[in-house]
């Protein structure tokens, strides 16, 4: 029993003497000087770069889905048409303008003005000016009907994702 | 003196008898409703190289109106819609205050070059670019 128990101290001894010894090791590692990495510059023409950029951004355009904006435009005919037909061929054209002003506002925004006068405390006048200025170009009318004074018409313009970044977002 | 008329006639039918003309149009909406037109088709002076975008069929006869340009602005309405496609230019200016609401829209379509070719009481449109 003793054997035993003069073994079991003496491996303990033994294990601590070499984890102590294994702590020495670590110290002398960190001792040594490290190694110094070497950076290779390689050097690139502005080709390539070109070309990198360029594969980027079509891998990029080729992500982006179609676009396509539907707007819906409504024209009323004036009061002082010679004949019903006028007033209806009149009322698409308003129709139809009212459809672009829908798409310019779509494509391009608004810009926004807002005025309000207060006077001893009670608001005297409000007014809001919204202005569109724009190109369109390719839209195409889809649906058209005139139904109790009011034509309207079903506006579409398709585009695909990647000109749409290119020329409005911003 | 004979030959410089034959000759000046001959120039002056080919300066305005060209296929190719100009469209031009315009109008004015206040409240969603027609104030105001302002259209025009007229022949091109000058030859024009362009590339062909694209072909509108409308049904015209040129019997009944006799020269192109007379029976273009006859059907003026009739052809207007081809020319939706191409460049639209929109200007836009709306004021609601407390008394009322004034929206005003003013379209223009962009002067575009378009050969007609009529055939079988139909008129071809192509405009050009």
């Amino acid at each position: 029993m003793k054997k035993i128990v003069y073994m079991l101290i003496a491996s303990i001894g033994v294990s601590l003497v070499f984890s102590g010894c294994n702590g020495m090791s670590s110290q002398d590692q960190a001792a040594k000087p490290k190694v110094i990495k070497q950076v290779i510059v390689q050097k690139v023409s502005k080709e390539q770069i070109a070309k990198v950029i360029r594969d980027e951004k079509l891998a990029q355009m080729n992500t982006m889905p179609e676009k396509e904006f539907v707007v819906y435009g409504e024209g009323i005919a004036p009061m002082n048409t010679i004949s019903p037909a006028q007033a209806i061929a009149l009322a698409k054209r308003a129709a139809v303008t009212d459809a672009y002003r829908q798409l310019g506002e779509k494509l391009y925004g608004i810009r926004v003005n807002a005025k309000e006068t207060v006077k001893d405390a009670a608001l005297k006048d409000s007014r809001i000016v919204t202005q569109v200025n724009g190109l369109v170009k390719n839209a195409t009318i889809t649906d058209s009907k005139y139904k109790d004074g009011l034509y309207t018409v079903r506006m579409q313009l398709d585009m695909s994702g990647a000109r749409w970044k290119e020329i409005f977002s911003y | 003196m004979e030959r410089n008329l034959l000759l000046l006639i001959f120039f002056s039918n080919i300066l305005f008898a060209s296929d190719i003309f100009w469209f031009s149009y315009r109008n004015v909406t206040r409240n969603n409703a027609i104030v105001y037109e302002e259209k025009n088709i007229s022949p091109i002076t000058i030859s024009f190289k362009g590339k062909k975008s694209s072909t509108c069929r409308v049904k015209l006869n040129l019997n009944n109106c006799g020269s192109k340009l007379n029976c273009l602005n006859k059907n003026f309405f009739k052809i207007l819609h081809c020319f939706y496609k191409s460049d639209i230019k929109i200007t836009s200016q709306s004021e609601l205050s407390t008394k009322d609401i004034k929206a005003e829209v003013e379209l223009i379509i962009v002067p575009t070059r378009f050969i007609v070719d009529f055939k079988d009481d139909f008129a071809n449109i192509t405009i050009l670019k």
